[in-house]
């Protein structure tokens, strides 16, 4: 039987995860996605994206749906086992209270799911506060540390010199490597799918982190997409990368590489910049790729 | 109109400072019309005297400030724990002192259980006392390898389960991978799944259903009868899910002309937006009737300190465990505050760990800054590890503490040794600084943790000893009177109830605990074996052993 991808959308109060969730049901990407939220909160969805609404379940157009678990998420999981046909991903989108780990154990003990990777939204106008904050520093620190991509939201709420400072302590004492930058939590659902990529290439071992090296670029103001294409393909250590650029005239590009070839078209809708590039461990240049954008 | 009652009794104990100690209590229309000398109370007119009670000690009806009335629903599972203890109907069931008597017993109730499909529940096991012993799944198989069976541990935080029980979970299966289960030699688990997580997927095979934290119809009937039996007139359901279904339920079984109790019931703050759940609890609140008391909010900030899951402060655990897990963040807390405060509601608020309590406080003194309120009450449920200067705070603050008495007895040695160490352990449920501090305190059993028995709750505040017969901290112990106090008033005062109970007092509800021995005149070491005749509740009658 196939297994449904289950993704994990953590961080803490208020980082804006529901944001991140309303803006995935937006742009699906041709997906069906099934959504699961602690409780239908005043926020929960956007409403000119439900088309029927019950107690705990709610309709979204293009064949979407979030369903509320409450306190029992393998309850509700196991309810969705039972959905035909089944979604496309399940994301799960935790409290903010809650441990990462502890999710990945409990979706783990379900046959028919399994961990596509966890997503941890960081809301830069106040994590430095937060970890240093005596109740919930290690709170926010497990959150962090437990993920497969961080997603820096709200980056225009801090000065460049802040920023930096984020991406340090994260980087640094957290040991979190996978970063993406956004303001209003504005991510492409394809770098969430990388984090499948990302899953299934590593299956037998227990960690992403510990074969993969991976960096999100923005490339924007590109003379020639063809020529960026091209030199991604060939920077050293390079396994895969998906996402979209911007050329100098505005046009934007989806750019994929995998097993070593090249795909790349001009696109109509305005997806979020950013491209996930994932190489192995040792021999990904890191500092090449990243050196691409500033050019 | 009804004829006034007198009550003639060896003693009356009314908790009345004006006139502490009388021989009668007149009743007219479920309340109190006097309490007296016969002489007094004629002078009101036309009586009836009834003597039913003249060998008996009569004291303000016991009120119970946090209990769950799942426990009623509970005893329709096997009771396995490891101290006697008596069930609705008044069977007292010898406790168990080994594995091999658990299975006997488990055994014995399979056979009475007709349909194969029905699992079979127990409840109430403790491996501490049996030098930590596990029951393995194969131990259970011996009962049944075909029917799913669950045994709950007493903490309420562990679950074990057969063989048949991990299969129709899917979980008889090598590979796991999970904090809360684990797995023995032959790669597969135990059958011993620790915390919510891993019991969850689990329970609701062997007879153990999320939904059970809410006590069923027949279960609050049998509730009730435990209340009788314990002399508890008034009784908290300290975190219940109050769907609309079960408020249903709950006005119904409670306005029952013979329902024996008044039940308060705390809407646990869970899966619902503060802002909802105020508006939800505003509105069950207007359905309150004389025994069904709506229209109070449970928080719960942290876990248990021996499930490792409480939030503590430096330096920690004293085994190292790393610190524990917030069940409701600062945020929230606050939001859910200022709207209970802006909307005079109160809160109730589980804190075990000193960090989550510091919470707590820091969080009330913010917001009452903003909706400044006189006689909010809020109230710290458990709040074990409170430090002296926490109490100092809270009582500058306006709040009540319901601290944990039977813990101290039943896990102190645990705490001791284990958990955060002697001089935190000598600490625990500190009811002394606390009335020291001038903090209004009840105290607790957490009914089904531990078993429902005021006295018995006011034995272990008084006495402060553990089950190794350790006396640990005994400069926390308190005397009988404000034991007593701690179970009447300290309690209704919690509840925002004092003026309509807790003391036997002319305009109160005529709710007695009948006692057949005197505990005010009682040695310490004996309050918990005073025996309890009934009650009297709204002026109604109910003796222990002979309950409809
Ligand atoms: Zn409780």
């Amino acid at each position: 039987m196939k297994e449904t991808p289950v993704i994990l959308v953590s961080g803490y109060l208020g980082a804006g995860k529901t944001t991140l969730i309303n803006n995935l049901l937006r742009e699906p990407n041709g997906k069906r996605l099934a959504i699961l939220v602690n409780e239908f909160g005043e926020l929960a969805i956007d409403e000119d994206l439900i088309e029927a609404k019950d107690d705990n379940l709610i309709s979204i157009s293009g064949g979407c749906i979030c369903c509320s678990f409450g306190d029992d998420l393998s309850g509700a999981l196991s309810d969705l086992a039972k959905f035909l046909p089944a979604p496309d991903y399940i994301l799960i989108e935790s409290s903010g209270v809650a441990l990462p780990n502890q999710i990945v154990a409990n979706v783990g003990l379900l046959n028919k799911f399994f961990m596509a990777g966890v997503v941890c939204i960081v809301d830069c106008s106040n994590v430095l506060q937060k970890l240093r904050d005596g109740y919930v520093s290690d709170l926010i620190a497990s959150q962090i540390e437990n993920s497969n991509l961080i997603i820096l939201n709200k980056t225009d709420a801090c000065s460049a010199q802040k920023l930096e400072l984020i991406k340090e302590q994260i980087s640094v004492d957290l040991n979190a490597n996978l970063i993406a930058s956004t303001t209003f939590s504005n991510i492409s659902f394809e770098i969430l799918e990388e984090l499948q990529g990302i899953s299934a290439a590593c299956s037998d071992t227990d960690h992403a982190d510990d074969v993969f090296d991976s960096v999100v670029i923005y490339p924007s103001n590109i003379d020639d997409p063809v020529n960026l294409g091209n030199l991604l393909l060939n920077a050293t250590g390079i396994e895969r990368a998906k996402g979209y650029f911007e050329d100098i005239a505005n046009n934007r590009w989806l750019i994929q590489i995998s097993s070593g070839a090249l795909q790349l078209k001009q696109v109509q809708d305005h997806f979020p910049i950013g491209i996930v590039v994932i190489g192995l461990k040792g021999h990904f240049d890191i500092s090449t790729v990243a050196s691409l954008v500033q050019r | 109109m009804q004829k006034t009652k007198i009550y003639s009794a060896k003693k009356i104990y009314t908790m009345n400072p004006c006139r502490p100690i009388v021989s009668h209590v007149a009743v007219k229309e479920g309340k109190i019309l006097g309490a007296g000398s016969l002489e007094e109370l004629a002078s009101w007119g036309e009586f009836d005297l009834d003597d039913t009670f003249n060998e008996k000690v009569i004291m303000p009806g016991f009120v119970e400030g946090h209990a769950h009335t799942m426990e009623g629903t509970l005893w329709r599972k096997v009771y396995l724990g490891w101290f006697d203890r008596t069930d609705p109907s008044g069977k007292t069931w010898p406790g168990l002192k080994s594995i091999n008597e658990i299975i006997e017993r488990l055994s014995a109730a399979e056979k009475e259980l007709s349909n194969e499909d029905l699992p079979l529940s127990g409840w109430s096991i403790d491996p501490i006392y049996m030098d930590n012993q596990r029951i393995s799944r194969q131990a259970l198989d011996q009962v049944s390898r075909t029917r799913p069976i669950g045994v709950l541990h007493a903490s309420g935080h562990i679950l074990n389960v057969n063989s048949k029980g991990l299969e129709l979970a899917g979980l008889l299966k090598k590979g796991i991978n999970h904090p809360g289960i684990p797995i023995g030699n032959d790669g597969y688990p135990t059958g011993e799944l620790y915390g919510p997580d891993a019991m969850t997927p689990v329970g609701k095979h062997v007879g153990f259903d999320r939904s059970m934290t809410d006590c069923d119809e027949q279960g609050l009937r049998d509730y009730a009868r435990l209340c009788v039996r314990a002399g508890v007139t008034t009784c908290t359901d300290l975190a219940a899910r109050l769907t609309e279904e079960s408020v249903s339920m709950m006005l119904r079984v409670t306005g029952e002309a013979n329902f024996p109790a008044c039940i308060v019931p705390l809407k646990v703050f869970f899966g619902m937006s503060p802002k909802d759940l105020v508006e939800f609890v505003k509105e069950i609140q207007t359905l309150s009737t004389e025994r069904l008391r709506l229209g109070r909010i449970k928080a719960v900030l942290d876990g248990s300190i021996q499930g490792f899951s409480a939030r503590l402060n430096w330096p920690g655990y004293f085994n190292g465990s790393p610190n524990g897990l917030w069940y409701t963040s600062p945020e929230q807390l606050l939001e859910l505050y200022s709207l209970a405060l802006e909307n005079n509601l109160q809160i109730h608020t589980h804190t075990n760990g000193d960090q989550a309590t510091q919470l707590a406080i820091e969080t009330l003194e913010a917001v009452l800054k903003v909706h400044p309120s006189f006689d909010h009450r809020f109230t710290l449920q458990h709040c074990q590890l409170a430090s002296t200067a926490q109490f100092r705070k809270m009582s500058k603050l306006g709040m009540c503490v319901n601290l944990f008495a039977n813990h101290h007895y039943y896990w102190g040695d645990e705490h001791y040794r284990l958990t955060v160490g002697p001089e935190r352990a000598e600490r625990m449920n500190a009811c002394r600084t606390a009335l020291d501090a001038n903090v209004n305190m009840a105290i607790h059993s957490d009914a089904p943790i531990t078993p429902l028995a005021p006295l018995f709750t006011a034995w272990c505040a008084v006495n402060r000893l553990t089950v190794s017969e350790r006396v640990q901290g005994e400069h926390e112990k308190i005397s009988i009177e404000e034991a007593m106090f701690a179970i009447t008033l300290g309690a209704a005062y919690t509840l925002h109830m004092d003026h309509e109970i807790g003391s036997i007092e002319i305009g109160k509800r005529a709710d007695f605990a009948i006692l057949e021995d005197d505990p005010f005149e009682a040695k310490p070491v004996d309050l918990k074996n005073i025996a309890v005749w009934g009650t009297v509740q709204s002026g109604r009658i109910f003796e222990a052993d002979n309950l409809s």
